[in-house]
């Protein structure tokens, strides 16, 4: 929602009546342009900039906060069976998160990360780096079995069990 | 690639297309296929910065609907052929599209006719809906959940703001939630719908 004022998190019923829930996302992430929910809506992650955390709703609790040197996040997605994925790419900067810079993406870099919630181990990554665009684009099945990654040239469909095995 | 058929010679053409498969993977291998999407056709020579705003896969992988904008490509993967439907030419600001998180439907922004137009997933149309004012997100997909309808923050004639539901069977577009203030729907930068019911908004 858009003003300083309405600048947040929202609540809408189905009255339409807006109510506002404070702290999440933290006060670090300037924007959210990336909201996902896991299935039974006890997480939920943002992602503006180069910041990515999931929080839990009703604990009002930040679970993650997803940093590694010389990558940015840069979209993250809840599977059916409430695992994560982190979607990123290859950065200049080694903490993006707090060099007060941005950019500097490199192309043909991008990674696919999938943790166990909330233990956030990981239980595999997939290399992307074939596939052309920051970041190509990807999508889970409802069932969260198959896979699909894609950029203007070519769509790769995965098994997500041979692909990310932990359980 | 072989063109099987091109039906409308217009900006709003759809065409059905077919695409080569790729190699037979190692049995090992998480890669159950290969698609090589088909160029875009840009006899005007437009500049395309490509992008792939959206796509989907339905539970059994066999099809799969791709925001390749300004087409929207709806695949049979099994046959490796696709129907592409594209409302604006290559090059254009204009288009979007929302893909269902099933790949089951496609709903396309058609800015020449003023229409959302609808495609099941066998790239049939299945409606054209009346278009309504969307926020900054035009059709861009908002959020990520596990709803098995689609979602948009917009608006009808300057009025009725508030979260809109596109009908499944025709792609109609409804307004379910009014929201009391115009700039709440039109400044919305992410939506997701909770099971219960309720949305979160950002």
């Amino acid at each position: 929602m858009a003003g300083d004022a309405r600048k947040g998190l929202f609540t809408i019923p189905k009255d339409g009546k807006l109510a506002k829930t404070e702290n999440q996302p933290s006060k670090d992430m300037k924007f959210v342009n990336d909201l996902a929910v896991s299935p039974d809506g006890k997480y939920l992650s943002f992602r503006g900039g180069d910041r990515l955390e999931v929080w839990d709703r009703q604990a009002n609790k930040l679970v993650l906060d997803w940093r590694q040197d010389y990558r940015s996040p840069r979209t993250g997605r809840f599977l059916s069976d409430g695992r994560f994925a982190v979607l990123s790419v290859k950065c200049n900067q080694k903490e993006i998160v707090t060099s007060g810079l941005t950019g500097g993406y490199h192309n043909k870099t991008a990674r696919l990360d999938v943790l166990e919630f909330p233990s956030l181990r990981v239980a595999g990554q997939l290399d992307l780096a074939e596939f052309d665009l920051m970041p190509p684009g990807f999508g889970f099945s409802p069932n969260g079995k198959r896979l699909v990654v894609s950029d203007a040239k070519q769509i790769v469909l995965y098994d997500v069990d041979r692909a990310f095995p932990g359980k | 690639m072989t063109t099987r058929a091109v039906v409308l010679p217009f900006v709003a053409c759809t065409c059905i297309l077919t695409a080569f498969a790729g190699a037979a993977e190692p049995a090992a291998s998480p890669v159950l296929k290969r698609l090589r999407v088909p160029s875009l056709e840009n006899p005007e020579k437009r500049i395309h910065l490509a992008s792939v705003n959206g796509i989907a896969v339905n539970n059994e992988g066999t099809r799969i609907i791709a925001d390749n904008h300004p087409a929207v490509d709806i695949w049979d993967v099994e046959k490796g052929s696709i129907v592409r439907a594209q409302p604006a030419p290559v090059g254009s600001l204009g288009g979007g599209a929302r893909i269902a998180q099933d790949a089951s439907r496609a709903h396309l922004l058609n800015d020449a006719k003023k229409k959302v137009d609808s495609y099941n997933s066998s790239g049939v149309s299945i409606g054209s809906a009346p278009l309504i004012g969307f926020g900054a997100l035009g059709m861009k997909r908002p959020g990520y959940d596990f709803s098995s309808r689609d979602y948009i923050m917009g608006w009808r004639q300057g009025t009725d703001g508030g979260i809109y539901s596109f009908d499944p069977e025709d792609g109609s577009i409804k307004n379910i939630v009014p929201i009391k203030d115009l700039w709440d729907s039109l400044k919305c930068n992410a939506l997701v719908r909770l099971s219960t019911g309720d949305f979160l908004a950002y």
